[in-house]
């Protein structure tokens, strides 16, 4: 990790960079602190909102609801994307209704006031009964920040926050040889589930829970904490990079065990010459990628380091947002809370790639997917109905314990987390939580 | 928490019964921390956890509670939250196991709670927590056949919280009653609807007309009294038709099988019910010894034929009819102060074995333990009586939402809900002051 040699960061690995503020049970579950997130960080943290390539032609818009709010990103004549609130300057009737669309504005359903791409009143009925004179060229939609990175529109309720470019740093930094722009997004799919927002936040700020929770994973991912670099960042944002490689835990480390022997193969490696010193691969893939990346149509990891070729490289933005990057692109989560209850949230999954030349379909979480953004699914965590595309993947694997731990932080036996050093960016999750809400921030 | 809004008034004797104390969810949070995790409060039944290893869970309000046999044959309780994280220990309501293993990150403890293993012991900057942070436990004590636990670990002793319903129970064959029915049922209203329900009989002519066949419900000839403990008793007579009835001088169907079953007739009582409560009383003293229920030896003779009924504070009721002893409770939802959790469980003394009672299609079957049976409001039946309790209580609580409603106004023989209140916001006060008002 040359490069990170000259970021500022905090050593992630060890509590010694942290205050020690304890992590309550009040945190998840009341309602009087999910009204401190609303009034001290929520709005005034940039939101990542939609794709910029769903919006590739002016008045075409995306709309993002969060909470009581409602945000229209739309892009404009000149090219940029400006944001409104979603709302009509009459008497307040929600203008859009739907997750995206285009077209040359916003008519109100109720008076049938007509607004711009650009937010501006255009139309009123009856423009001579206003006593204060015809509102048409005069009232415009309410507007917010709106800035774009990564291939997402970004929005912030604050019209003092920091740029968006400022706020993340450093991670357009750490993702600059990914190519985020050009990806397309191949999976989404919306959970609502019955546990807290922060709980995406604290579970993706560890590792430690893999062996017990994800125990498949150790055929391809060394989770020894020994073996992984943990950072914390002065923005609130942290890295974990782990090995791409059997863990010494698995039953048989030194074995070609499923899927390590097709990860292997995919790159012309003969599983069978790995048998017993299966970490070994991890080295001769790196090799034989920058080998053979041209010719099997990976044309996006010129500028990769070797350790971007292998290694789960792990993001997680604060406060709700996981971006998760290997070889053939990004994975991102995007938590946020229900309207009213503490105790739910939603929970978004996105796997964004890169195409492949020469490749029609890639192999997603549930299956052959083609190489083109995919329609928005819904769906209702533990309402019984089944997910069986998705049985026994990781991300089910999180979500059920997610439940659980909702369940037991309500306890008033639960009083704080006790963690270990590898799980330091939970607690500094919550430090900086605090320091948002308590002018620190 | 911002509890400011309810005002618990300092100096008053008497608790206002407001609509806030059923709808407000700061209320709600009050009572969660004040109350119902400073009461003992009953976790399962013994025979559910025979051997070492056995555990139930209970879920009460936002809190799960974990209870376990020991090796030495001891129950303990613990609150059923990892210490690493918080997760949930265990999500079953029973179970048996050799130990407890954490299903976020594999820490695993023992049957006595203490914290046997960690991954990456080394990696604690704190200093490795086995053997430190153990589960955390609560007070756990046995009577009636019932585990009880109390989350508050300085509290009375279960004996003490009890007092005189204890004496009255005791006399009662609790320890080896067969639990015959076991019904649950998420009700829309508050857990103290119900309560107040359980706390007057009031509403019995209105609302379970039919007991009058067998019940004298004339609150001049019923018992009521309040304990110090914030518990009461209602003795009402049984046997013994009610003079609201149609014909209080017939022997009504209910009181002839009754009669039938312990060698009467009910002829000879024709035109004359009103004699047969003291006659029934004579005949179980003499037929109690060769059916085995060696209890009646202890029993006063009223508790032969009459309804001993007494509320435990605060959310559950006890009734002793000789040889079968209900239990109704009602407990919060987690999260919402418009729903809570309705249980029925009935009891019978086994006795020598021959007794018979009716299943659901109304045959008689022996006596065995039932099967958890989880009715959805509406659409199932939680019993004939408890249906009538339960349909009331959830149109009072979309009264409470009225804000026209200014509070209850209640009748002498109600007095046991005045107390129920009352005792509420004693707890309520009594745990503020020990808090010097922090919240």
């Amino acid at each position: 990790m040359t490069f990170a040699a000259n970021l500022n960061y905090l050593d992630g690995g060890t509590a010694a960079q942290l205050r020690g503020d304890p992590i309550t049970g009040d945190r998840y579950t009341s309602t009087d602190f999910m009204q401190r997130e609303w009034d001290h960080m929520w709005t005034r943290i940039w939101h990542m909102g939609g794709r910029l390539a769903e919006m590739p032609e002016p008045g075409d818009y995306t709309m993002h609801d969060f909470r009581h709010e409602s945000i229209i990103m739309i892009r404009q004549e000149d090219g940029a994307v400006r944001a409104f609130y979603n709302t009509c300057r009459h008497r307040g009737t929600r203008l859009a209704w739907s997750e995206s669309g285009s077209g040359n504005g916003f008519t109100c359903p109720y008076h049938g006031w007509q607004w711009g791409i650009d937010r501006g009143l255009q139309h009123v009925q009856d423009p001579d009964d206003f006593e204060n004179g015809c509102p048409v060229g005069e009232l415009s939609l309410s507007e917010l920040r709106c800035e774009t990175w990564g291939g997402f529109a970004w929005w912030n309720m604050d019209p003092d926050a920091p740029a968006l470019l400022d706020y993340l740093d450093p991670i357009p930094t750490l993702f600059r040889h990914r190519g985020m722009d050009d990806m397309v997004r191949v999976f989404w799919r919306t959970f609502e589930i019955d546990t807290n927002w922060k709980f995406a936040c604290d579970n993706f700020n560890e590792s430690y829970h893999l062996p017990t929770v994800h125990p498949q994973l150790r055929a391809n991912i060394d989770e020894d904490y020994a073996n992984t670099i943990f950072e914390m960042y002065p923005n609130g944002h942290n890295r974990m990079i782990e090995m791409g490689q059997p863990s010494m835990r698995a039953d048989s480390p030194n074995a070609v065990e499923s899927p390590w022997d097709m990860m292997l193969a995919q790159w012309d490696l003969d599983p069978k010459d790995f048998e017993g010193r299966a970490r070994e691969g991890r080295v001769a893939m790196q090799k034989q990628m920058r080998k053979l990346a041209k010719e099997k149509g990976y044309l996006h990891l010129d500028n990769f380091t070797d350790a971007e070729l292998t290694d789960p490289h792990h993001h997680t933005c604060f406060p709700n947002v996981t971006m998760t990057a290997g070889h053939q692109g990004v994975f991102v989560f995007r938590t946020e809370p229900h309207l009213t209850d503490p105790n739910k949230c939603t929970f978004d999954c996105f796997w964004l790639v890169n195409k492949v030349e020469g490749q029609d379909t890639i192999m997603t979480l549930v299956g052959e997917r083609p190489f083109e953004d995919c329609e928005h699914e819904h769906f209702q965590y533990g309402s019984g109905a089944p997910l069986p595309d998705m049985e026994g993947s990781f991300l089910i694997q999180d979500l059920s314990v997610a439940v659980g731990q909702q369940r037991g932080l309500a306890s008033r036996g639960y009083t704080d987390a006790h963690l270990t050093g590898q799980e330091s960016r939970v607690r500094r999750f919550h430090e900086v939580l605090n320091d948002y809400l308590e002018g620190r921030r | 928490m911002s509890t400011q809004r309810i005002e618990i008034p300092e100096t008053t004797t008497h608790a206002a019964i407001t609509r806030d104390r059923y709808i407000s969810r700061d209320f709600m949070q009050l009572e969660a921390d004040h109350v119902w995790a400073r009461v003992w409060n009953i976790g399962g039944r013994l025979t559910e956890i025979p051997e070492p290893g056995d555990y139930i869970t209970h879920q009460l309000g936002p809190d799960s509670i974990l209870m376990v046999r020991q090796e030495d044959g001891s129950v303990r309780a613990f609150h059923n939250v990892c210490t690493h994280r918080g997760n949930r220990l265990v999500y079953t309501e029973e179970g048996g196991v050799d130990k407890f293993t954490c299903s976020y990150h594999g820490w695993q403890f023992g049957l006595d709670g203490v914290l046997q293993y960690v991954q990456d012991e080394e990696d604690f900057p704190q200093g490795n927590p086995c053997g430190k942070l153990n589960l955390p436990e609560i007070a756990c004590e046995v009577w009636a056949g019932f585990i009880w636990y109390n989350m508050d670990v300085d509290g009375e002793s279960l004996g003490d919280f009890l007092g005189e319903v204890k004496d009255i129970f005791d006399r009662y064959d609790m320890d080896d009653m067969v639990r015959i029915d076991y019904i649950v049922c998420e009700a829309p209203c508050n857990w103290k609807s119900i309560h107040d329900n359980f706390c007057e009989s009031y509403h019995l002519p209105t609302t379970h007309p039919q007991l009058s066949e067998y019940f004298d419900d004339d609150y001049k000839n019923t018992v009521f009294e309040l304990f110090d403990t914030g518990h009461n008793l209602m003795r009402m007579k049984g046997a013994l038709p009610s003079k609201r009835g149609d014909a209080p001088d017939q022997v009504g169907a209910p009181l002839a099988a009754e009669m039938v079953e312990w060698g009467m007739n009910p002829a000879d009582y024709e035109g004359r019910a009103g004699d047969v409560r003291l006659a029934l009383q004579q005949q179980k003293r003499k037929l109690g010894p060769e059916r085995q229920y060696d209890y009646f030896a202890r029993m006063l003779d009223e508790q032969l034929t009459d309804a001993f009924h007494c509320n435990i504070f605060p959310g559950t009721s006890i009734t002793g009819n000789v040889t079968t002893v209900g239990i109704q409770r009602a407990e919060p939802h987690p999260t919402d102060p418009n729903k809570c959790i309705y249980e029925n469980w009935r009891f019978m003394a086994p006795g020598d074995g021959k007794a018979r009672v009716p299943n659901e299609m109304g045959e008689a079957v022996r006596i065995e333990d039932a099967e958890k049976r989880i009715v959805v409001f509406g659409e199932g039946s939680v019993g004939f009586v408890p249906d009538q309790d339960l349909r009331v209580a959830t149109g009072q609580q979309l009264g409470f939402q009225s804000r026209g409603f200014q509070g209850a106004y209640l009748s002498g023989q109600e007095s046991r809900i005045q107390q129920f209140h009352d005792e509420i916001d004693a707890y309520i006060r009594s745990g503020l002051s020990i808090q010097e008002y922090i919240l």
